[in-house]
C-alpha cells in the first residue's frame, strides 16, 4: 500500500511539474546521452576522448589528422542529406559518392602485392588516416607513393563496422 | 543490386561484415601472398600485423588467388584507379627506365638497358683501344 501510495504520488508530482522545470532538464540529459552515444558509435569525431601521451594529450580513437570540418563545410557537403550511416562511412574514410553500383569490373589482381609495387615505379607507405586506404599520395613528386592503413586503424575502424549499420547499407 | 550485397556475399564464404572484410582483404592482397624481407617489413611496414593476415587468410577468407575487383564493392574504385595507374605508368625521364620497371609491357624497359648497357661496353671497347693505340705508338716511339 505504502509503495502504491509512493507511486502515486510521484506519477501525480511529475504529472503536475512536467511543464514547469521538469521536461526541459529531461530533454537535455536525452540530447546529451544520444549525442554522446552518436559521438562514440563514430568514433569521436570531436575528439573529445584524450589520453595523456609523452608530451601531449593523444586521442583516443582518432590518430589520424582527418579534416572533418573541412568536409562539412557547406561548399565542400555532400549534397545528398546527412544521415547517421552516411556519417559512419565518412568516419570510416568513405565518401558517399564513392559506391557507385556497377557492373563487374574486370581486372587482374594478381600482381596487387607489395613485393611487386615495390619493384616498380610506385613506393609504399602506411597511413593512419582511413580516407587514404589505397590512395596516392601526389605530395611526393618522384615516385607515387600509394598508402595502405596500418593494422591499429584497421583494428579501430572495426568498431564502426561492428555497429551493425554499414551493412547492406547503399549511401 | 545493390552494391552491397554484391559479389562479396556470394562468391565468399566469409561471416564478416562487408566493411572490415574488405580492409582485411586489402591487406592480404598486398602482404598475404608475398612479403619484402623481414628488414624492409620491421623497418618500413612494423605496423602491419602479418599474424592477423596470416589468421585471416587461413581461417576466414576463401582462396585469396580468386578475388576479384567486384569483392570490394567499397574499395573497388580505389583499386581501379591503382590498376589504372599501374597499366598506365610509363617513364618520363632516362633515368626513371633504368632504375624503375614498368608494371605492364616491360620489354621496351629492358630494350633500353640492354641498348644502355650495350654501348656502354662499346664505350670501353673503344677506350681500351685507343688507350691501345696510344700505348702501342708511344712504345714504338722508344
Amino acid at each position: 500500500v505504502l509503495i502504491a501510495h509512493v507511486e502515486l504520488v510521484d506519477e501525480n508530482w511529475v504529472t503536475q511539474n512536467w511543464d514547469n522545470g521538469y521536461s526541459e532538464p529531461l530533454s537535455q540529459q536525452i540530447c546529451c546521452i544520444f549525442w554522446t552515444v552518436r559521438n562514440l558509435l563514430l568514433l569521436d569525431p570531436k575528439k573529445d576522448l584524450k589520453l595523456r601521451g609523452n608530451s601531449d594529450k593523444v586521442p583516443y580513437f582518432r590518430a589520424w589528422g582527418d579534416e572533418q570540418k573541412f568536409r562539412e563545410q557547406s561548399l565542400m557537403r555532400s549534397a545528398l542529406p546527412p544521415t547517421f550511416r552516411g556519417d559512419l562511412f565518412v568516419s570510416a574514410g568513405i565518401k558517399p559518392g564513392e559506391i557507385i553500383s556497377k557492373e563487374a569490373v574486370r581486372a587482374n589482381l594478381a600482381d596487387f602485392r607489395a613485393k611487386v609495387i615495390l619493384n616498380g615505379a610506385f613506393k609504399m607507405e602506411l597511413t593512419s588516416d582511413p580516407s587514404l586506404h589505397l590512395r596516392f599520395d601526389e605530395t611526393k613528386f618522384k615516385r607515387p607513393t600509394l598508402l595502405i592503413l596500418d593494422s591499429r586503424t584497421i583494428s579501430m575502424l572495426a568498431i564502426l563496422d561492428l555497429t551493425g549499420f554499414m551493412e547492406y547499407v547503399a549511401l | 543490386m545493390s552494391p552491397f550485397n554484391g559479389g562479396a556475399n556470394q562468391n565468399r564464404h566469409l561471416e564478416l561484415p562487408t566493411f572490415l572484410d574488405e580492409l582485411l582483404l586489402s591487406h592480404s592482397l598486398f602482404f598475404g601472398r608475398s612479403t619484402p624481407s623481414d628488414n624492409v617489413m620491421k623497418s618500413k611496414y612494423g605496423g602491419i600485423d602479418l599474424k592477423i593476415i596470416k589468421d585471416y587468410s587461413e581461417n576466414w577468407s576463401s582462396s585469396i588467388s580468386a578475388v576479384h575487383i567486384s569483392d570490394f564493392p567499397i574499395y573497388g574504385t580505389r583499386l581501379q584507379l591503382i590498376q589504372q595507374r599501374m597499366t598506365d605508368w610509363r617513364p618520363l625521364r632516362a633515368y626513371h627506365a633504368i632504375w624503375y620497371r614498368p608494371y605492364r609491357d616491360s620489354m621496351p624497359v629492358y630494350a633500353f638497358r640492354f641498348a644502355i648497357l650495350f654501348g656502354l661496353v662499346s664505350l670501353a671497347g673503344l677506350g681500351c683501344g685507343i688507350y691501345g693505340a696510344v700505348k702501342g705508338s708511344s712504345g714504338g716511339h722508344n
